[in-house]
């Protein structure tokens, strides 16, 4: 009697302390599969996916939809967070995922023009060569990249004018022992002043869905003596309708512009035509892709622009704003101020929300949400902006901050501190909405009167016109009677 | 059987003796501070305590069983003995969570949240220990024990 009673007890406290759950088993799994080769190949994923298929371990429900089925997404952010806690090198990236890099399997045509009217003679001739390797480093990286079917050659101004269709990689080569003052003289066309709305024009008129067009300029407006404001605001409205035109044809289009900047050696033509002639400064200039989303998604993902001799300063993004998607992202737990349940903060619901009672923060409520948006094609810049951000309740606050710290593995795999606060606290559905609109670093990099350029200060590092020129290529895309959300992130709010 | 036991250790809410925190990682709160899909520690060491109280009750009662340990005094002595335990293993399952860095670290955990924790389950082990022993029923086929109760003789 006694050895039986003993023996149940024993077999039960042994059973209930070395039971390993299914997510247990998963892990460890997993961790085998990453030790092989530091990484998750299609198989591995597959027999990944089936385990947490079928079974139902309560820590297989983050991974899981509604309808019970697997979200390939999270369970790969998952998995790398758990290797990076087990210190196994390895990325989402390096995980095996159905779908992924499928958006550049199709292969386009790359048409380089780069304008060579007068004003753009102060970037080839300077002594720095930095416009120039840039131009070559660029052009190369196109030549060589996979999906790049034909790369063609033109210079633009009150013309196209081709250079090299199919350029080879000595076409690209002869293509920058050309770019001079002399060269851009013998290829002809209007030089004497730019009209970026008919260039623009020309460009978009030509263009197909299988192109991506690629135009290099410094964008200075010619007014040409007109009244500027005047001026500018026609253009404004001329690209406008030349890019409402080019989407009516095209809906899936998008524009990524990239402002560089160059050494500038040589006679600027102010908004009077008036020349400034030995004019030497650091002078920004811009390279704009036009194409599909895609193919903008493809060419920035490989950061082909960003691996030239200068790189680029600032970057945008302006693309149809249909359907908002929605980013991964997460609720903390803390910081916080004010207190909350973090029972249902996976599903994004912050309940039993209390305002702050101390003195110091007396019926404040704040909470940070972190966010993912390394898979967006916009500059990770413009997201930290919050004048960029759209919250359902105005009684919010929002602050945003990047996520630079990597060895924390609650923020693994997120881009984005977005810290709300509010005095006024209820039950509510919270909507962060990212819209699309010109953001702040155009209006800074933008002036209205060019004519003291040697002497004002900052004014050097400015396009005349550039908030005319991308307001109306981003009112063509984003009207302003509309929100025009290109991300959301929802959370509710309970008391 | 999680949110039972959660109950339970904190008291229905009344006694805090540690902290929301910590009881949200027993709950299972993992380490990237995503959802409760780590280990859900409230059940684990909740059976544990179970089961200890129940082996100690019938080591006393029904395998040991002997006319020398059928005191009162010998009761609170296996009481002692359990309680111990239970602190223990309540205690150093989240100390060891802490000293490793195996928790989310968006909470707030620390040596006293341990302390608390342990008091809480060797409290639960007691008040098991005297409910089981004090049944008549269960110690009537104890051929020594079967009037040893934490009060008598």
């Amino acid at each position: 009697m006694k050895f039986t009673v003993l023996a149940s007890l024993l077999f039960a406290l042994l059973f209930l302390t070395s039971c390993e759950s299914d997510l247990d088993k998963f892990n460890e799994q997993a961790l085998n599969f990453a030790k092989n080769d530091g990484s998750i190949s299609q198989q591995e994923f597959e027999v990944l996916v089936e385990t947490a298929q079928n079974s139902d371990d309560r820590g297989f429900r983050p991974f899981k939809t509604e309808a019970g089925e697997i979200d390939y997404a999270k369970l790969a952010d998952y998995l790398a967070k758990r290797f990076a806690r087990e210190q196994i090198e390895m990325d989402v990236a390096d995980i095996w995922q159905p779908g992924a890099g499928s958006a550049l399997t199709n292969k386009f045509n790359v048409n380089v023009f780069l304008e060579n009217s007068a004003s753009m003679d102060g970037y080839v001739d300077a002594n720095s060569t930095a416009f120039k390797a840039t131009m070559l480093d660029l052009l190369t990286n196109l030549e060589n990249y996979p999906a790049t079917d034909t790369l063609n050659l033109n210079y633009i101004n009150s013309t196209i004018i081709p250079v090299k269709a199919a350029a080879s990689k000595t076409d690209v080569s002869d293509f920058y022992q050309n770019l001079n003052r002399g060269n851009f003289k013998s290829q002809g066309g209007k030089r004497g002043s730019s009209d970026i709305g008919e260039i623009l024009s020309q460009i978009l008129n030509r263009q197909t869905s299988n192109e991506l067009s690629v135009l290099v300029s410094d964008f200075v407006f010619s007014p040409g003596g007109q009244n500027a404001v005047k001026y500018l605001e026609g253009q404004r409205s001329l690209i406008r309708s030349e890019f409402l035109a080019a989407r009516q044809k095209n809906p899936d289009l998008a524009v990524a512009i990239l402002q560089g900047q160059a050494q500038f050696e040589g006679t600027y033509y102010d908004l009077n035509n008036k020349p400034h002639a030995k004019f030497a400064a650091e002078r920004p200039y811009y390279v704009w892709l036009i194409g599909t989303v895609a193919q903008i998604q493809s060419v920035l993902d490989a950061k082909i622009l960003n691996q030239t001799r200068s790189g680029y300063t600032n970057t945008l993004v302006i693309q149809p704003a249909g359907e908002a998607t929605r980013p991964a992202f997460k609720v903390l737990y803390s910081p916080k101020i004010g207190q909350f349940d973090a029972k249902s903060l996976a599903q994004g619901v912050v309940s039993d929300a209390q305002a702050a009672r101390d003195d110091r923060n007396k019926g404040v409520f704040e909470f940070n949400v972190a966010a993912n948006f390394s898979k967006s094609m916009q500059d990770a810049g413009y997201f930290l902006d919050s004048t960029n951000y759209k919250l359902s309740d105005p009684d919010y606050r929002l602050r945003v901050r990047p996520i630079t710290d990597q060895n924390d593995v609650s923020l693994r795999g997120f881009t984005h501190l977005l810290t709300l606060r509010t005095t006024n606290l209820k039950d509510e559905k919270l909507q962060i909405d990212v819209v699309g609109k010109v953001p702040g670093w155009v209006y800074a990099s933008s002036s209205e009167d060019d004519t003291q350029i040697e002497t004002a200060a900052d004014e050097n590092d400015k396009t005349l016109g550039l908030s005319y020129l991308i307001e109306g290529v981003s009112d063509a895309f984003y009207p302003r009677s509309q929100a025009n959300p290109l991300y959301t992130i929802p959370i509710t709010i309970k008391k | 059987m999680l949110e039972v036991f959660a109950k339970i250790y904190e008291w229905f809410g009344l006694i805090p003796f540690y902290s929301k925190d910590m009881g949200d990682h027993l709950r299972g709160f993992d380490v990237t501070c995503t959802d409760y899909i780590a280990t859900p520690w409230y059940s684990y060491i909740g059976w544990i305590m179970v089961v200890s109280t129940l082996f100690v009750f019938a080591l006393q009662y029904h395998i040991v069983d002997s006319s020398r340990y059928n005191k009162a005094k010998h009761w609170w002595l296996f009481a002692l003995g359990l309680v111990l335990l239970n602190f223990l293993i309540a205690f150093a399952i989240p100390y060891n969570d802490i000293q490793d860095g195996e928790f989310c670290n968006q909470l707030k955990l620390n040596i006293s949240d341990c302390v608390g924790f342990g008091f809480s389950n060797a409290l639960w082990s007691l008040i098991l220990f005297i409910i089981v022993s004090s049944i008549p029923v269960f110690r009537a086929k104890s051929t020594n024990c079967r009037h040893t109760t934490f009060w008598k003789p």
